[in-house]
């Protein structure tokens, strides 16, 4: 499925008079804004996807997870051993039980194969489908589904639960940005979210304090209502003060009430809390949820690091996730994308880790229509490199911009005015689709 | 009720600012003999072909420096603010005195220099001159479109507006009730000049720089840029010109924690290429980024024009393989503490020096027919017209490959360069009126695209003629009948040009409203809170040493041995309050998890989730990209997040001020003085008064105020 090519409405040169404004640093893109903002009331009936992207910062290792390599020397193999899934012939890391009784719900990447093997370069390149220019900041993928989807009412469309780390809005702006929780959330509380959270002021003092701001706030007149920024302003102040009197938002961060059937699907740890929390924020409307899952760079102690700690949230959060998902009926209208930005080193070092390795990196993509239950794409018999096809983060991106309806094709407008595709140079992986 | 903070940078030298019982100040102390010439800038022709060094006039500002109690310490004279001195010492530690405690043959002397310093500036018909010409450019072309001036702006808004752009916060309740009660005629000359120079402005400043040149703690893997961010605080300060401080972080050699001029070239060491199609869309908007990779398909640049002008960089090497290989090697071994091994060869492995081989080929997949692939660049200056042959800033001597960097420098910031003078006054005017009058500034390189080619051409002979000093600069600007005017609406480029009736209406800069919840929530002593981190990263030079065991366990000894702090050591125990350094003046407070001091003071730029990066400071990786945009999440903020808690959580300064009024339009009146710097409107005291006999405090009111979009934008 596919939006047309300007959702927005925008005609070209609508589009390319916003873009320049916007380049002279006071753009809202308010046309945009408005025409999204109005649109929100059609927005929960389903026709726009949602999508969660889970991060597994820092690079989880290839071949202790997805793409295990039983046949290679002892210097690369591990000590994890593989174990067969509910797919014929599938098989991944035997400290995943709980995915491999999924399987069917996910496509594995195999050689996904890029040349940045420094956090900072490759985890913009993962969070935004292109590599880094040094003119150009790209925007997040969860940037441009908050531009591209229209805004919903008393919710924000684009949450990150703590944080979306690097690379946030790029030349976007911080319109389209993340609503950042702070934190994680803890089983069966009610999150208590900065800015968001009441701490004791009542839904009177807010409407009392409101209501002096409006009688306050007279200065610009009705200059205000002819001035893209001041207008602006008063749209998402007006939003602002929706999310905060209403219950909606604050609800849909209240794992509490999430019914004992779906809760009772998730162990207590943060990861899986996370997941937990963005089934519900997905069910409430957000379009984005990126989840920051940290500490994947082992250099040292790898595999206890990955047994211990690692693998089992990873494992059961993502397949209660989909479980939840499944439960709500929301998997197919839910794209998930789970990556770190590189993956590790086959040989293992002399400190029992595994170091930076971009050249053969694994992806999963689940719901929202993808194929589950198949791999694409393979490394080499000892991880190293891609098999024959290679596979790119921009290939990646493209599928998954796709996935949710939105052209990767599409063109942007930077703040210095050149136009940029919203992925520069990826295919969307039909096998996928 | 006004009171400096102490500020001092060692406990060695606290004797300088001591208690308030102090000698006064000589007022009979008499001036050295030496005759002050001021410089006599008149006309638009002088003084901008030749420039000797602005200090020739000047007597020595070295002195040794003493108070009555017999404390001693030889620095460089560097500033009178007020009453507080700041001098720089040999090793380039930059101190704050208190004029009254200082002995009064030292407290004349400051007084002098000061004034000699002041001498130097613009003459106040020149100002005036300059700042009708500005007016009368405008003026000529909104009457040629049938269209006018917009009103003279009301003092209440000229108040609010000079405060934020010359030093960079709303005023305080006091500020801004002197201001409006004085009857001064030239009441607005005169803030002006006491903005100008007061310590605000270097903070302001500092800001829109860090922006430009992309002011980062840490740049590569690693390396503190502390003693650039103080060596460029410096040069504000101390009323260093542009042209001079471009030169000297173009020509900067050594180490950053040796020389903190490096840090801007450093910062691009990795990928020289991109630090110079950067430099040159910083300094000279010469749009060559494109240029870098192949041919522009719009302007006329070639990539042989980008690598024959990159190739006077190409003799200048920004990285010092050995010791940073040496580093790696100690990593292997033991007993030294690995982190801290790290950051030391980092910030020693980073180094700015030049060889006599000028190395740059052109690339090997060059793709044109007019040299060849991978054959050696003659370094070659960009011209914009034929005439540029002739210019004087074109005389530069490319036959000794190590000195290829200073004739760069030279020819860039030379007063004949096409481009410098322009290009600075663009972006300074943009700072100023909130839209530059070539947009974007990062590119020049048509200067009939100007919305006012004159206005422009005007601009660069006015910052020429004030040589490049910044602060003059916006002293004309700011004295001008268009800047004194009401803002406009943001307006639809596509129709035509802005022609200037008027500023624009801004969103307060990231910045600007966190340095104003600033002095609403602390007070006026906030622009003396100081932060100074790069005395500790001084300590991390190995010298001229070589990386070995010993000689890094000598500079590890002494960054623990002494009292100060290992710099990126965090202090305070605040979680976002990384990178944090030994305040000045004592520690500032904290409140919610935020430290409370200017923005220039706190970590560069500040953390992601921190207020000030939600309302769009930069991030520092690519120049200019700070931004003014609204979002949901930055009102959350505001409202009843970290920043409207400041506000009416019953600590916050200009709530305090206001309670001691007597009556309650009184504190009314004050609110509105420290949030708006206006009084209210008759029915808006009444609205409040009401509310606080309603049951609302005068922090509620305090806090509606705050949300306001006047308090927001700047009028």
């Amino acid at each position: 499925m596919s939006i047309h090519t300007y959702c927005d409405g925008f005609t070209r040169r609508d589009f390319l008079r916003v873009g320049t404004i916007s380049g002279f640093g006071f753009g809202f893109g308010l046309p945009e804004y408005l025409s999204h903002a109005a649109a929100g009331g059609v927005t929960p009936s389903g026709k726009t996807k949602s999508a969660i992207f889970v991060r597994l910062g820092g690079g989880a290792s290839h071949l202790d997870t997805f793409d295990l390599k039983p046949d290679a020397p002892d210097t690369h193999r591990g000590e994890f051993r593989p174990i067969g899934t509910n797919v014929p012939g599938l098989q991944i890391c035997e400290h995943l039980p709980k995915l491999a009784q999924c399987a069917d719900r996910f496509a594995l990447l195999r050689g996904v194969s890029h040349t940045l093997a420094a956090h900072e370069l490759a985890q913009p390149y993962m969070g935004t489908g292109n590599r880094q220019l040094p003119s150009i900041s790209f925007p997040s993928y969860g940037a441009v589904v908050s531009k591209e989807f229209p805004q919903i009412p008393e919710l924000p469309s684009f949450v990150a639960v703590p944080r979306q780390g690097t690379a946030p809005t790029g030349f976007l702006g911080a319109e389209f940005g993340p609503f950042e929780t702070g934190i994680t959330p803890k089983p069966g509380q009610a999150m208590q979210i900065h800015g968001l959270a009441l701490n004791g002021v009542t839904l009177a003092d807010i409407d009392r304090r409101q209501n002096l701001v409006k009688r306050f706030d007279t200065a610009f007149g009705s200059f205000a209502n002819h001035d893209r920024v001041l207008s602006g302003m008063d749209e998402f102040g007006q939003k602002a003060f929706s999310m905060i009197r209403s219950n909606r938002a604050r609800d849909a961060f209240d794992l509490t009430k999430e019914p004992a059937s779906i809760t009772g699907l998730f162990a207590p740890d943060s990861f899986s809390q996370s997941c937990l929390l963005a089934a519900r924020l997905v069910e409430a409307g957000v379009k984005f949820i990126t989840l920051n899952h940290v500490s994947w760079d082992s250099h040292y102690d790898n595999f206890n690091q990955l047994k211990n700690n690692l693998l089992p949230p990873l494992d059961a959060g993502l397949s209660a996730l989909f479980a939840a998902l499944k439960a709500k009926g929301l998997f197919d209208s839910t794209v998930v994308f789970v990556t770190g930005e590189f993956g590790r080193t086959p040989r293992i070092n002399e400190r029992a880790g595994r170091d930076h390795h971009p050249r053969a990196n694994c992806c999963l993509l689940a719901g929202g229509g993808i194929r589950g239950g198949q791999v694409v794409g393979a490394s080499d018999a000892r991880g190293e490199e891609p098999l024959d096809r290679v596979i790119t983060p921009d290939d990646v991106a493209a599928t998954f911009y796709t996935a949710l309806g939105i052209d990767p094709k599409k063109e942007y407008r930077t703040t210095s005015g050149r136009p940029v595709m919203i992925v520069r140079h990826g295919t969307p992986l039909p096998e996928l689709l | 009720m006004h009171r400096f903070i102490p500020v001092v940078s060692i406990a060695a030298f606290a004797f300088l600012l001591g208690t308030a019982s102090g000698a006064k100040p000589n007022k009979k102390a008499q001036p050295p003999a030496a005759t002050p010439t001021p410089r006599a800038v008149v006309g638009k022709k002088t003084a901008t072909r030749e420039s000797p060094p602005l200090n020739a006039e000047l007597p020595s500002p070295w002195r040794t420096w003493s108070d009555p109690a017999g404390h001693k310490v030889e620095a460089e004279f560097c500033s009178l603010h007020e009453t507080i001195v700041t001098v720089r010492t040999r090793q380039g530690q930059t101190l704050q005195m208190l004029l009254p405690r200082l002995v009064p043959a030292d407290s004349a002397f400051a007084l002098d220099y000061a004034q000699r310093l002041r001498a130097r500036s613009f003459a106040d018909e020149y100002v005036k001159t300059a700042a009708y010409q500005i007016d009368f450019l405008i003026g000529s072309t909104l009457v040629a479109k049938g269209e006018k001036f917009n009103a003279p702006v009301n003092e209440e808004q000229f108040l609010r507006r000079i405060y934020l752009d010359a030093v960079g916060r709303i005023p305080t309740a006091e500020e801004a009730g002197a201001y409006l009660a004085d009857r001064a005629p030239n009441k607005r000359a005169k803030l002006i000049d006491r903005l100008l120079y007061s310590p605000g402005y270097t903070m302001r400043m500092y800001n829109w720089l860090g922006d430009m040149l992309r002011v980062k703690d840490l740049f590569g893997k690693g390396v503190p840029t502390f003693t650039f961010q103080d060596w460029l605080k410096d040069q504000l300060q101390a009323d260093r010109t542009w042209d001079a401080l471009v030169r000297a972080m173009l020509t900067a050699e050594g180490k950053v924690c040796d020389n903190g001029a490096t840090g801007f070239l450093l910062y691009d060491a990795q990928m020289p290429l991109d630090g110079v199609s950067n430099l040159l869309t910083t300094f000279l908007g010469a749009n060559l980024a494109c240029a870098q990779c192949h041919n522009h398909p719009l302007a006329p640049w070639t990539q042989r024009d980008f690598y024959q002008v990159a190739a006077f960089f190409g003799a200048s090497n920004g990285i010092d393989e050995t010791t940073l290989r040496g580093g790696k090697q100690l990593l292997q071994g033991k007993g030294l503490n690995k982190l801290q091994l790290v950051r030391i060869a980092n910030a020693n492995g980073y180094r700015m020096a030049d060889t006599d081989v000028q190395s740059l080929t052109f690339p090997k997949d060059y793709k044109y027919s007019d040299v060849k692939a991978s054959s050696p660049v003659t370094p070659t200056l960009i011209a914009w017209s034929k005439a540029d042959s002739t210019n004087p800033a074109y005389r530069v001597n490319t036959s000794k490959p190590a000195e290829l960097r200073d004739e760069f420098a030279k020819w860039m910031t030379h007063p004949d360069n096409p481009r410098f003078a322009a290009n600075i006054a663009n972006r300074v005017w943009k700072k100023v009126f909130g839209l530059a009058v070539q947009e974007p500034v990062s590119d020049l390189d048509d200067p009939a695209k100007a919305s006012n080619p004159a206005l422009l051409a005007h601009l660069a002979t006015v910052i020429k003629a004030g040589r490049f000093d910044l602060r003059e600069f916006q002293r004309v600007l700011f004295n001008s009948q268009t800047y004194q005017r009401a803002a406009g609406l943001s307006p639809d480029l596509e129709k035509g040009p802005y022609l200037f009736p008027g500023p624009l209406v801004r969103r307060m800069t990231a910045e600007q409203v966190w340095d104003s919840l600033m002095v609403l929530s602390v007070g006026p002593e906030v622009d003396h809170m100081v932060l100074r981190r790069g005395d500790d990263e001084k300590l991390m030079s190995l010298g001229t040493d070589g990386m070995t065991a010993e000689n890094m366990k000598a500079v590890i000894d002494r960054m623990s041995g002494g009292k100060q702090s290992v710099a990126g050591a965090r202090k305070g125990g605040v979680k976002d309050s990384v990178l944090l350094g030994e305040y000045q003046g004592g520690t500032p407070p904290q409140r919610f998890g935020m430290i409370l001091a200017r923005a220039s003071e706190l970590p560069q730029p500040a953390p992601e989730t921190h207020f000030l990066r939600l309302f769009g400071q930069s991030d520092r990786l690519i120049s200019d990209t700070s931004t003014t945009d609204g979002s949901v999440p930055q009102l959350l903020m505001r409202m009843y997040g970290g920043a409207g808690k400041l506000i009416s959580d019953g600590t916050c300064a200009a709530v305090t001020v206001a309670g001691q009024a007597n009556s309650a339009g009184a504190k009314v009146d004050s609110l509105y003085l420290s949030l708006l710097a206006r009084k209210p409107l008759a029915e808006e005291r009444a609205e409040s008064t009401k509310a606080l006999s309603g049951g609302l405090t005068l922090s509620d009111v305090a806090w509606a105020l705050a949300n306001t979009r006047e308090f927001l934008f700047i009028q």
